[in-house]
């Protein structure tokens, strides 16, 4: 299986303590990759690292062949990575559609033209359709239920048709049943599309049920790799969600953050 | 349940248009020990925040002490007597130890024991050694013992402590939760969301499982941490 | 050498009283996170009332009562302040809470003028300071040195206060993380009113002690507070030894740049500034704010006026001089050049979710433009008028680069400072733009000399401005815009450049001002530096917020409703107080303005 995104040896420290230490992996084409790990593993850090929302202090990360460390989160957006947020903002003042036109717009850098573009309502409705907001085209953003900001979210991340998508807590905030939805909406994209998918996550039945591989982070590092089953039979992943008195290992554990 | 101190009933909370908590409903009797459990993400920090009026409340119950909470401000709150120990710390990184407990101090009060500073130091004696330095330069583990004291100095009648092992080594962790465990045994009614199962059954008599912003079991602590079935469905990966 | 000594040793002097000023703003401001624009009020007000405090004891011990006496007195109009206006408004958008403190600033004018009258004050030498010392030859006035040594004086003073007392602790505590000190029990509201009387009293004691250097004026309010901004900048919001080295900076600049560019000083300090901003975005001493809250920010409503609808407006608006007299001729020309420059103002505001407090550079630059084409190079209306959107274009660009770099309350004070500077260069260049006796006789050509067809011409160009704003509101500019002002990190994650983004559109609403300020121009036939200070500023303002940030249109309802209540406030003495009043009712009332009351009311119901 051919890499699409190569991660080599990402570290970095605030203040002298290590967030992300020497974090190594790769997503495949059309794969559906999860990183999981308790509070504080450095999930997000290391998200804001691939996202350029952050700058590493070492380390690389390649797209397709093409180095993209240290790049601003707009250029490695035009690059080909989409990405979706855990708590979703999405543009307040528009309808639905004139959101989706908007990131259309940002995708095909089209920001600074005073004329709309002329072709668009068929892509809009596209998207739309891909996360099943289709009827919702002309609603106000500020009317749709949480779980529909986070579909919009997905449809203006999917706007400008990246390969690799990056989503931070897809399913955060949104209710039980509504989440499965969601998931099972990006799985079919990802069918589909052949788009691969990194993902942070809470909810383990979304990683459970949509991850065709599963990474584990703790305290800066990745500690597992595996598919869903070697994750949950890996005794170290058990340890670091449960805590020490699990397994008694306690007092064996490296001091790193005292 | 007309004894509770602290009652929940119906809680919903978020952040901005997220709605992290849907409805949970518990409540603590004086003298409790309640561990708040599950993964993260399950709405532990927000029940929390949501008692202290730090987040978007909707309507729901809340009281202490026959007192509706539910509409008052941090500040109000805290002075009632609810102790809240932040996630992550929150001290104020500029000011010195001292400066830190200063800030917690709140006169004392006839129900609820009082802390002196020298108690606060007898407590936990590595502050006393750096009373004066920057709260900023210290290690995580001693960041986590002021956090605490600075707490314990407003004479709180409840402490609500939110992920207090996060990120400390075992054997800071383990200072802690004995410290914990004296405060519980004085009589001091405590919150504690946690996701270490073993901190949790160190400090606490009774356990709330949330699973998805819900409660998914409620029940004594000592049967969860020695059900390793039920601890595997609800903690686990 | 001796002499530049000297002129060190005067800037330092400067710095003391701005310094303190400042101090008091940055100091409230890292509590309460507001911009208190009515600081500078509480500056003039300690120095009146040390006037008058000098008058009534004498010299001696007068003045030596007067210092403590004035900070007592601003400190206590500063908590009168904090009750009555600023505790309503401490959740209001930033815009409003700067808007609200302005309408403090008129009428504390009011309420100057009506105590301690129009004439200008001089005061006493400062009693066994009157002298001077001769260091290296030169002659250092003793009251100079005595204020040099205030500043530090002041500086450890407030060090003792936040280092050694509970309060001290607390206001750090809240400075840092107010959240969390609330949650720990401490009262905000109290902390609050407290910290407001501590910085009023600073800025009293500064007034105070200006007494001996300087006139006492009613213009002293506005004349310092600009330069506090950018001391407050420069430092680092919420820094308080930021604000002396900031104000050391600034003062000594002030007290060379004199010497190298005599008729322009302020451009050295925003020289300065610019160059500090852009290494260490809040400042010399100041940090990024610790929780970044979410801004409220206008425009969650998507009113918008359909086309049918603008063209009626402008069907009406063509017959109606066949109706109205010529008073009202005039009058609605008045209303269209001001609609105009109020317009490109919500686009800013708006859509772009800029707020500016120095619109009225733009504005004046066209104005300027024009007139000084007319004056030196005797050009005609036409090219005039060519010429003014183009150079306000150009002063857009240029000042626009550096203030889209901050957001919110820095973006406003910024763009305040960056007005002062314009409006200093056209009193200070005086044989290029005539100084404060402004450009005369710049008339319209004959074909638009009567009143008739000048209100045509105007019409045409409302028409060209709001086709213009309209298309661009509505276009894919407007979109990336308004989703940059909606939510910058998604909108950047999906490539959109944000700070570009703003640049352009800060350009093209300094551009449809400068049109507005060349028709200005020929319908006065004449500008003076007015049009560029910050009541034109301030004006634009208020008629963006009477009408209502939320849609284009609102500008010119706006526009309409403050020409109206300017004619009609302007018969009576205490106009300003009367304006002064309506802002602050609509800021704590209708924050939706008049468009935006219907709206407001709409999106209350489901809460």
């Amino acid at each position: 299986m051919s890499a699409v995104l190569q991660v080599s040896d990402l570290a970095k420290s605030f203040g002298g303590v290590a967030a992300v230490d020497g974090v190594s992996f790769q997503v495949g084409a059309g794969e559906r990759l999860a990183l999981i790990g308790p509070n504080g593993a450095g999930k997000t850090t290391c998200f804001n690292l691939l996202n350029g929302q952050l700058r590493a202090d070492r380390g690389s990360v390649v797209l397709d062949g093409k180095n993209i460390t240290g790049r601003k989160p707009r250029q490695i957006v035009r690059l080909g990575i989409g990405r979706t947020f855990q708590i979703a903002r999405s543009f307040l003042s528009m309808t639905v559609a004139e959101a989706v036109e908007t990131a259309l717009d940002a995708a095909t850098r089209h920001t600074l033209s005073f004329r709309r573009a002329p072709d668009a309502s068929f892509r809009i409705a596209e998207l739309l359709g891909q996360v099943g907001l289709q009827d919702q085209a002309d609603r106000p953003v500020t009317e749709l239920p949480y779980g529909d900001v986070k579909r919009l979210d997905l449809a203006m991340a999917l706007s400008s048709s990246p390969r690799l998508l990056f989503m931070d807590e897809p399913t955060a905030g949104m209710a039980a049943a509504d989440r499965a939805l969601l998931m099972d909406q990006v799985s079919a994209i990802v069918a589909a599309s052949g788009l691969a998918v990194l993902f942070t996550e809470h909810d383990m039945e979304a990683v459970f049920g949509h991850a065709d591989r599963v990474i584990v982070m703790a305290r800066g590092q990745l500690i597992a790799e595996g598919t869903v089953d070697e994750i949950r039979r890996d005794p170290e992943v058990r340890r670091v969600y449960l805590g020490r008195a699990e397994t008694g290992e306690a007092e064996a554990m490296p001091e790193t953050h005292v | 349940m007309s004894e509770a101190m602290l009652r929940i009933e119906g809680l919903s909370a978020g952040y901005g248009p997220a709605t992290v908590l849907h409805g949970i409903s518990f409540s603590l009797a004086q003298g409790d020990s309640l561990a708040l459990l599950g993964r993260n993400g399950a709405g532990k920090s927000t029940t929390i925040k949501a008692i202290m009026g730090l987040v978007r409340r909707g309507a729901a119950t809340l009281s202490f002490d026959g007192q509706a909470i539910g509409s008052l401000p941090p500040q109000k709150i805290a002075r009632l007597g609810v102790g809240y120990v932040p996630e992550e710390r929150r001290i104020f990184a500029e000011l010195t130890v001292a400066e830190n407990l200063e800030v917690g101090r709140r006169p004392t009060r006839s129900d609820a024991p009082e802390w002196p500073e020298q108690r606060l130091y007898d407590l936990f004696p590595e502050l006393h050694a750096m009373r004066d330095r920057r709260a900023g330069r210290m290690s995580g583990g001693e960041q986590q013992m002021l956090t605490i004291a600075r707490t314990l100095a407003g004479n709180p009648r409840i402490l609500l402590l939110d992920e207090p092992a996060e990120g400390l080594a075992p054997v800071v962790l383990d200072r802690i939760a004995d410290t914990v465990a004296t405060l519980r045994a004085e009589g001091l009614t405590l919150l504690i969301a946690e996701q270490s199962l073993g901190f949790a059954a160190e400090v606490a008599s009774r356990c709330v499982v949330l699973e998805s912003g819900q409660i998914a079991h409620t029940g004594d602590m000592a049967e969860l941490a020695a059900d390793s079935a039920l601890r595997d469905r609800l903690l686990s990966v | 050498m001796g002499f530049y000594f000297a002129q060190a040793l005067t800037g330092l002097a400067s710095a003391s009283s701005l310094f303190l000023v400042a101090a008091g703003l940055s100091l409230i401001f890292g509590v309460t996170r507001v911009v208190n624009f009515a600081h500078g009020s509480l500056y003039m007000i300690g120095a009146y009332v040390a006037m008058d405090v000098i008058g009534l004891f004498g010299k001696v011990p007068g003045f030596w009562l007067a210092l403590p006496i004035a900070a007592l007195v601003s400190a206590a109009v500063g908590g009168l302040i904090e009750v009555t206006v600023l505790r309503r408004i401490y959740r209001a958008p930033e815009m409003f809470q700067l808007v609200a403190t302005f309408a403090i600033v008129l009428i504390a004018q009011d309420v100057a003028e009506w105590i301690w009258g129009v004439a200008d004050r001089f005061g006493p030498r400062a009693p066994g300071l009157s002298g001077v010392v001769t260091i290296f030859g030169e002659r250092i006035p003793e009251y100079d040195l005595f204020l040099i040594a205030m500043g530090p004086i002041t500086l450890f003073l407030l060090w003792l206060l936040f280092a050694r007392t509970r309060f001290g602790v607390l206001v750090r505590a809240a400075t840092q993380d107010r959240e969390m000190a609330a949650a720990l029990g401490v009262d905000q509201a109290k902390l609050f009113t407290a910290v407001f009387c501590l910085g009023a009293g600073l800025a009293g004691l500064g007034g105070a002690m200006q007494v001996p250097r300087d006139a006492v004026t009613l213009t002293m309010d506005l004349e310092i507070i600009a330069e506090v901004f950018v001391i407050t900048v420069v430092g680092g919001m919420g820094s308080i030894p930021g604000a002396y080295l900031a104000a050391i900076l600034i003062s000594e600049l002030n007290a060379f740049g004199i010497l190298i560019l005599p008729e322009i000083t302020l451009i050295v300090a925003f020289a300065a500034m610019a160059v500090v901003l852009v290494i260490r975005p809040y400042g010399l001493l100041g940090r990024p704010p610790s929780a970044p809250e979410t801004p409220p920010g206008p425009g969650m409503g998507t009113l918008r006026l359909p086309a049918m609808a603008w063209g009626g407006l402008f069907l009406v608006m063509a017959l109606l001089p066949l109706v109205v007299d010529q008073f009202m001729t005039v009058l609605i020309i008045d209303i269209m050049i001001l609609g105009m420059f109020a317009m490109s103002l919500q686009f800013l505001m708006g859509p772009g979710g800029m707020v500016s407090f120095g619109h009225a550079a733009y504005f004046g630059v066209g104005a300027y433009g024009a007139a000084l084409l007319v004056r030196h190079l005797e050009a005609d209306m036409g090219w005039a008028l060519a010429v003014a959107p183009v150079a306000a274009a150009a002063a857009a660009l240029f000042f626009g680069w550096f203030c889209v770099r901050l957001s919110g309350v820095y973006l406003a004070m910024l763009t305040l400072a960056a007005a002062q500077i314009v409006w200093a260069a056209a009193v200070q260049m005086q044989d290029f733009t005539g100084g404060d006796d402004g450009l005369t006789g710049i008339w319209p050509a004959k074909l638009f000399g009567d009143d008739l067809a000048f209100y045509y011409l105007a019409l045409a160009f409302a028409v060209i401005a709001v086709l213009v704003l309209r298309q661009a509101t509505r276009s894919p500019f407007g979109r990336a815009l308004t989703a940059a002002r909606d939510a910058p990190l998604r909108a950047e994650a999906l490539g959109i450049n944000v700070q570009n983004q703003q640049w352009m559109a800060f350009t093209l609403a300094g551009t449809v001002a400068g049109l507005a300020g060349g028709l200005y121009v020929f319908k006065k036939g004449s500008v003076f530096p007015d049009v560029l200070a910050i009541p034109q500023s301030v004006d634009a303002l208020i008629m963006v917020l009477l009408g209502g940030v939320d849609v284009l249109a609102g500008a010119l309802i706006g526009a309409s409703t403050f020409v109206v209540l300017e004619d009609v406030f302007n018969q009576f003495e205490a106009w300003r107080s009367m304006l002064g009043g309506v802002i602050l009712l609509i800021a704590m009332l209708a924050p939706g303005g008049m468009a935006g009351l219907g709206s407001m009311i709409r999106r209350r119901k489901p809460a």
